[in-house]
Order: C-alpha cells, then sequence, then structure tokens
C-alpha cells in the first residue's frame, strides 16, 4: 500500500513537474512561430520586444530567428511592453498576461492553449499542427489572418 | 441585365474597399514553409493542408515539373496515377481523369488561378493555349472524381487547377530556351516586379515553332493540310493590396495557336483572350471574394468545310468564407455566367445561355483527425438562339427555348487513424454540360456534303462517384502509400457525331445526342518518395473497368463507345537521383490495349483496336550557375514512333534546354 503511495506521489509529482517544465521549443518551432507572426493583422514592428522565459526556448535561438526583435531572457513579469513571450508554462503564462493584456504568448504544449493561458502552441510532429486559444486571441485583441485561421486548430 | 450586374459589382468593388478588413489572398509559399506540405483551395473553396482535405487530389510541385525535363502541360501530367492520357498531336494531348478521354475530353475541367481556362465552345481544354508558362507554376492540384458541387459544370471526371507564383509574395524572373528534334524553337520569359511592399506584376509569354509529327501511314485525306505547330501565348498578373487586409487583382491573358484535331486531323486556328479581376477581403460578414471574368475565343476552322466563330463567356462569382466557432466552416456562393457564341458554326446566329448558381459547402471538425465536407450547388441555365435557324436543320426556336437544372454535391468524411494512416470516404455528383456547339451548331453546305447539326434538347451528363481512399505515410523512409477504390454512374452520356447518319437533300447529316449510360470500377494505388537532394520514386497503377448501357440505334464512334476506349490496366514509375548540381530523372508509362477510333469523310468513323505501349523519358539537369541551368530531354526514347491514338503517332523527341534565373 505504502509503496503504491509513493508510486501515485511520484507519478503526481512528475505529472506537475511535467505539466509546469515541458522540453524547452526548438529551432523549428521557433522558425514556425516567427512565420505565424506574418500573418497578424497588426504585425510586429522591427525592434519590438521579446521576451524568453528560463526553459522556455534558448533565447540566443529566439534571437538568431527573430533577428530584427529584441530578444532577451526574463520572467514572465517583464511582458510588460513586450510583443511576445515564450513561455514554459500556463502559469506564466497567465502571469505573462497579467502584465500585458495584449502580450503574444507562445506556450510549451496543447495543454496550454486548451486552459485558455497561451494563445499559441506548436507541434512539428509527426506534421505540424498549430494551436491559437479563441479565448485568449479575443482577450489580447489579437487577429490572425482569416485565410490562416482556416488551416490552424482552435481551442 | 447584364449591365445591372455590372453595375452591382463595381459597388461591391467600392464597398468592399472601403471596409475596415484583415484578410489577403493565399500565401501558398509562406503557408508551405509553416505546415510542411501544399496548402489548397481546390478541394472545399477553404484553404486546407493537402493530407486534410475531403478529395482524392495529387499536387505536382515546381519541382517535379522542372525535373520532367517536359515543355507542356500534357507531358507533365501523363505521370500522374489514375491520369489517361493520349497524344493527338505534336500540339495537342488529351488529358483524362480514370478513364472516358476522349478527343476534345469534355469531363475534365481545368482552371488558371480558379479561372476557368475549359472552352465551352467545343468542350474541351486547349493545353497549349493556356497563357502560363511552367516556369511561373507553383503548383498543378489535380482532384480525381466529381466536383461540380464547387466548380460549377463540367468538373465531371475531375478538376486541374494550376496556381502560378503570386506577384505580391514571390518573385519569380526565368528565362527558358529550347531546342530539339521535329525543328523545335521555343523561348519562354518570366518577370516579377515588385512596384512596392503593396504592388506587385509578373509578366510572362513564351511561344514555339515546330514540324508537325511524321504523317507515315496517316489516310491521303487526313494527312492533306496539316498545319505546322505554333503556339504564343501572354500573361499579365498583377496584385494590389489595396489596404493591409483588402487585395485587388488583375489578369489579362491572350493566346494562339495552331492545331491539328484528334480523329480526323483536321487543321484549326484559334485565338484566345482573358480578362480579370478579382477582389478579395475579410468583413465581419467572413471573406468574401468577387471575381469577374471574360474568356473569348476566336475559331478559324480550316477543314474543308471552313468555319469560323467568336465565343464569349462572360463570369461573375462571389463567395463568403467564414467560421463559426472554432469547428464550424462555411463557404457560401453565387455565380453567374453568360455564354455565347456566334458564327458560321451556327448560320451565323448566336446561341447563348445564361446559369444562375448557389451554393453552400459546410466544413466541420468533428474530433481531432476527424473532419466531415458536405457542399452542395444549384446550377439554372436558359439556353437561347438568337438570329434565325437554318431550315434544312429541322430545328426550331421554341427546342432552343429551354432550361436546364442540375443539382451537384460532394461529401466527405476524412478519419486520421493515427498520425500516419489517414481514411477518406466519398460521395459526390457532378455534371458534364453539352458544349456549344452540341447544343446548337448548324454546318450545312452549300454543295453535297456533311451537315453537323447540335441538338438544344440535349441532358446534361451525370457522374455519381463513391470512393473509399486510405493513405498511409512511413515517416521514417519519408514515403507516402496512397489507395483509392471507386464506383461511378455515368447517366445521359452524350456524343457529337454520335447519332445514325441520316440524309438531308444531297447530304449526310450527324447530330449530337444522348447515348445511354455507363458504370466505372476502379482502384488505383501508388507509392512515392520525394526527395529534393538523393534518391526519390515513385509507382503507381491504376485497375479501371467500363461498362456501357448504350441505346440501341447508336452508332459505335469516338464519342459514343467508352468500355473499350479506356485502358484496363495503366502502370507509371519514375525514379530520380539529386546530386549537388546534377538531377537525373527517368519516368516510364506503361498502359493495356485500347480501341480508338479514326474518321475520315469515306468511311465515318472506324475503329482501331490500338496495342499496349510503353513510354519512357529521361531527363538530366546540371544547374552550371547559380543563375543557369541545362537540361537534357528524351521523350519516348524506348520507342521511335508509338500509335498512342488511331491517327497519328507521336515521334520520339529530344528537346535541350537552358533556363536562365534571375
Amino acid at each position: 500500500m505504502r509503496r503504491k503511495s509513493s508510486v501515485l506521489i511520484l507519478a503526481s509529482a512528475l505529472a506537475v513537474s511535467g505539466a509546469a517544465r515541458a522540453a524547452p521549443l526548438d529551432t523549428k518551432t521557433i522558425q514556425i512561430v516567427a512565420k505565424t507572426f506574418d500573418f497578424l493583422s497588426h504585425k510586429p514592428a522591427p525592434g519590438s520586444k521579446v521576451v524568453v522565459t528560463s526553459g522556455a526556448a534558448d533565447p540566443a535561438a529566439v534571437q538568431a530567428v527573430l533577428s530584427k526583435m529584441s530578444v532577451s531572457a526574463g520572467k514572465a513579469s517583464d511582458a510588460a511592453g513586450a510583443f511576445a513571450i515564450f513561455v514554459s508554462s500556463a502559469e506564466e503564462a497567465k502571469a505573462a498576461r497579467d502584465a500585458n493584456a495584449a502580450v503574444f504568448t507562445i506556450g510549451p504544449d496543447v495543454g496550454c492553449v486548451n486552459s485558455a493561458s497561451c494563445l499559441m502552441a506548436v507541434e512539428t510532429q509527426p506534421k505540424v499542427t498549430i494551436y491559437v486559444s479563441r479565448a485568449v486571441a479575443q482577450a489580447s485583441g489579437i487577429e490572425f489572418d482569416p485565410n490562416f485561421k482556416m488551416l490552424i486548430t482552435e481551442k | 441585365m447584364r449591365n445591372a450586374l455590372l453595375s452591382s459589382v463595381c459597388t461591391a468593388l467600392l464597398l468592399l474597399t472601403a471596409w475596415p478588413a484583415s484578410a489577403q489572398t493565399v500565401n501558398y509559399g509562406e503557408l508551405e514553409e509553416i505546415f510542411g506540405e501544399p496548402v489548397t483551395t481546390s478541394a472545399t473553396g477553404k484553404p486546407q493542408k493537402v493530407s486534410e482535405v475531403p478529395v482524392d487530389m495529387e499536387i505536382i510541385t515546381q519541382d517535379d515539373i522542372r525535373r520532367s525535363g517536359a515543355d507542356n502541360l500534357p507531358d507533365v501530367l501523363q505521370f500522374v496515377t489514375g491520369l489517361d492520357f493520349r497524344r493527338s498531336s505534336f500540339n495537342e494531348g488529351e488529358v483524362g481523369v480514370r478513364g472516358y478521354d476522349q478527343p476534345w475530353n469534355p469531363r475534365l475541367l481545368v482552371l488558371l488561378n480558379g479561372r476557368p481556362v475549359y472552352e465551352d465552345f467545343y468542350g474541351d481544354v486547349v493545353w497549349a493555349a493556356i497563357p502560363v508558362q511552367l516556369d511561373e507554376i507553383r503548383q498543378i492540384e489535380v482532384v480525381k472524381g466529381p466536383n461540380s458541387a464547387l466548380f460549377g459544370f463540367n468538373a465531371a471526371s475531375g478538376v486541374i487547377n494550376i496556381v502560378t507564383f503570386d506577384p505580391l509574395h514571390d518573385s519569380t524572373d526565368a528565362v527558358t530556351a529550347r531546342t530539339g528534334t521535329q525543328a523545335l524553337r521555343e523561348g519562354s520569359a518570366v518577370a516579377t516586379a515588385h512596384v512596392s511592399d503593396e504592388f506587385g506584376v509578373r509578366l510572362s509569354a513564351g511561344g514555339l515553332q515546330a514540324h508537325e509529327f511524321s504523317t507515315r501511314g496517316l489516310p491521303a485525306e487526313n494527312a492533306a493540310g496539316l498545319l505546322q505547330p505554333e503556339t504564343g501565348t501572354f500573361n499579365i498578373d498583377a496584385r494590389w493590396l489595396v489596404t493591409p487586409d483588402v487585395e485587388w487583382a488583375v489578369e489579362g491573358g491572350a493566346g494562339t495557336m495552331k492545331r491539328n484535331f484528334p480523329a480526323d486531323e483536321t487543321p484549326e486556328n484559334d485565338r484566345t483572350t482573358s480578362i480579370r479581376t478579382r477582389v478579395t477581403a475579410a468583413t465581419a460578414a467572413g471573406l468574401i471574394d468577387v471575381d469577374l471574368y471574360r474568356n473569348t475565343w476566336n475559331i478559324n476552322y480550316l477543314g474543308s468545310q471552313a468555319q469560323q466563330a467568336v465565343n464569349i463567356a462572360d463570369d461573375l462569382r462571389v463567395s463568403d468564407l467564414f467560421k463559426i466557432g472554432a469547428d464550424h466552416t462555411f463557404r457560401a456562393s453565387f455565380e453567374y455566367k453568360y455564354n455565347q457564341a456566334q458564327g458560321q458554326f451556327f448560320d451565323n446566329s448566336t446561341i447563348y445561355y445564361a446559369t444562375y448558381s448557389g451554393g453552400m459547402m459546410w466544413n466541420w471538425d468533428i474530433a481531432p483527425g476527424v473532419t466531415l465536407s458536405n457542399a452542395l450547388r444549384e446550377d439554372h441555365l436558359e439556353l437561347g438562339m438568337k438570329g434565325g435557324i437554318e431550315p434544312q436543320t429541322g430545328l426550331t426556336d421554341a427546342e432552343f427555348n429551354r432550361t436546364l437544372d442540375a443539382t451537384s454535391f460532394n461529401s466527405g468524411l476524412v478519419y486520421a487513424l493515427t498520425s500516419e494512416d489517414v481514411v477518406r470516404m466519398m460521395v459526390s455528383r457532378g455534371f458534364q454540360l453539352p458544349s456549344l456547339n452540341d447544343l446548337g451548331q448548324q454546318i450545312v453546305p452549300p454543295g453535297a456534303g456533311v451537315v453537323d447539326i447540335g441538338q438544344p434538347a440535349l441532358k446534361a451528363t451525370s457522374v455519381f462517384n463513391v470512393e473509399s481512399d486510405f493513405d498511409h505515410t512511413f515517416s521514417d523512409l519519408g514515403v507516402t502509400w496512397r489507395n483509392a477504390l471507386y464506383w461511378q454512374h455515368n447517366a445521359d452520356l452524350f456524343g457529337y457525331d454520335a447519332g445514325v447518319p441520316y440524309t438531308i437533300g444531297p447530304n449526310v447529316a450527324y447530330q449530337s445526342a444522348n447515348l445511354g449510360s455507363s458504370d466505372e470500377t476502379g482502384f488505383e494505388i501508388s507509392l512515392k518518395k520525394r526527395a529534393s537532394e538523393g534518391l526519390r520514386w515513385n509507382i503507381g497503377y491504376k485497375y479501371a473497368i467500363i461498362t456501357d448501357q448504350i441505346w440501341s440505334g447508336i452508332a459505335p464512334g469516338a464519342y459514343s463507345a467508352f468500355q473499350g476506349s479506356t485502358p484496363r490496366h495503366t502502370l507509371d514509375f519514375g525514379a530520380g537521383y539529386g546530386l549537388g548540381r546534377w538531377e537525373f530523372d527517368l519516368m516510364g508509362r506503361w498502359q493495356s490495349r485500347f480501341t480508338d477510333y479514326i474518321y475520315t469523310i469515306a468511311n465515318g468513323y472506324e475503329p482501331v483496336i490500338l496495342s499496349g505501349y510503353t513510354t519512357l523519358n529521361a531527363h538530366i539537369g546540371f544547374k552550371a550557375t547559380d543563375y543557369l541551368t541545362l537540361g537534357a530531354t528524351a521523350e519516348q526514347f524506348d520507342e521511335d514512333r508509338i500509335q498512342e491514338r488511331a491517327g497519328l503517332a507521336t515521334d520520339r523527341r529530344l528537346i535541350f534546354s537552358a533556363t536562365a534565373n534571375f
């Protein structure tokens, strides 16, 4: 019984930590996210601020892809004044939106979109699927090109 | 009526440009980069990833076109599994989807960026006169099976949409020169100008001169008077982002060609022009598309009874694409088309029809990986003849004053069983409309000869298709395995020169007629590995069996006997290797025997059984510099001559090309 409880506790801890800390986004995912910016009604200006929280992605990799933007490592609360933020958890996404209601939040997985915490999450395997939260988009005032919206999975 | 419509369109354009909006037309290139696969609108009118469309679709990419080494569209299409192909002459080839291929195949709707290039006069596609150069094509979308619910009449056996690069988003600048056997002299040029971030224009032009294939073995009357192949085309495509979100496109094209008809090798000299304007904008009511075009054909028939005619088709299409909630997409559409032809084919009278159409598409994402698409369209056609009727034809005004209604539909369920397995279940109905010639020609020679008479009472052919597909992707190998099983019922088939000839005075008369029905059962299986570097290969097989139920009293001919005229077995295959600056490709096609018909004045239609044959093509490409690519292609290198149809045989071709990309 004690052994079963230990397993459950361990599994729960792993699940929680998994939800809180997913693997950092890889370069392919960052590139896809960057291209989706071209399908925004209000495209970011050169030099726009982009924040990457710890564990969300490698800031250097994000800067390499978003070469015309100002990318920095930071916390969720640094979303103030930022155009976009890469977050590693739903909690960070919510905190970022508390700091800046209009920020474009990119989460680690579809769960973050399902919980209406992140605006966007991207899967690249086995094929590219882009998830977007309608509730977050509406709350953030973010609008995508209608043709693009036909190709994404809205939640 | 037509002026009122034009005024409405202008008002709509002004309103659209004034509305706040947040959309533009599909940026194929960037979307393909994002999703890692081609994007298309040819299935439902909605942008979709090709792996998710509710139809059986093949995409031919620019890479495929270049590596084929071909210099014309039918030669590119002939290696697609499920397509039938027979070359009629140097400048003309017939492409069919799933059998029923005929001289002048009327069952396949071909579009250039969504604009029909189908010729309504005869009911066919004059491939060489399409104003597009191979270098400016992004992708060719091949839909197998009816899709009239989206595109209307003549999307009966399938649809081919040729999608070019977008002058707003893509830069295509290329000059190609070709020479080869048959004294080929060919050139094309494509240039794009990005005047600003909001305005782009692409110009293209091309042409060829060559010698016709050898006439050895042709009846003397068919060999006499053949034209030497000649083609010239021009196109302009300008797109303007009026606001960040509203796009206005203007396209214009022209083409001229000399060709020799299938079946009787009659020469003809055609000219075509087109003009199109289109506005796309997103409004609170959805993504609205207003599309207006005019296609004009000048036909100069140079047979024993020389005839001229002009065919003008004006078409207005309006659609609204919108989403309700996260899972439901709708597309409402309206179309008005006015089609008329005037000239000696009609005893200098004018035959016309107006078509009013309305449709609705509903795409429902039922669950992750499960999508249901339904489309329904109603077409109402009003036919008429102005200017009198040749008395000897026996036709009356009352016969022309008629209407025709057609209800077409497409329904498809796409179910992704796993990340690598997709099942599609589809049922659809499409329509093939009789051509203007089928409906109303009145050719009566002054002396004794052949009288050709249309039949205004013709019914449209309906094509009912039931299909089940299964696709599997071997992700580790990069190989796609596709399977399709289908059954088709074709009702109210019709044919030109199909009835039993009768006499009017000293003349022998032929009249278009409905013939009966026909069923087809078939399956296709293919494996394809795509790769720009290293090894790529493909193999596909099609089996089709057709059973005609032709009414008694109908004489067999090229347009009235289908079960023997479609090869039962077709195999296509290819392999290629990309190595640095070099590309090597081999393509092949084998088909079993079939029956074709040759026409002579003396004997009418006579059946000819054509043996099965294999065509092998090879292409070598060498990127000499970053700007210059050289190519050598051997078409049909395995055979000096192939009898692909009764009549003119196809000769081996060697093509040498140089393409400069800027």
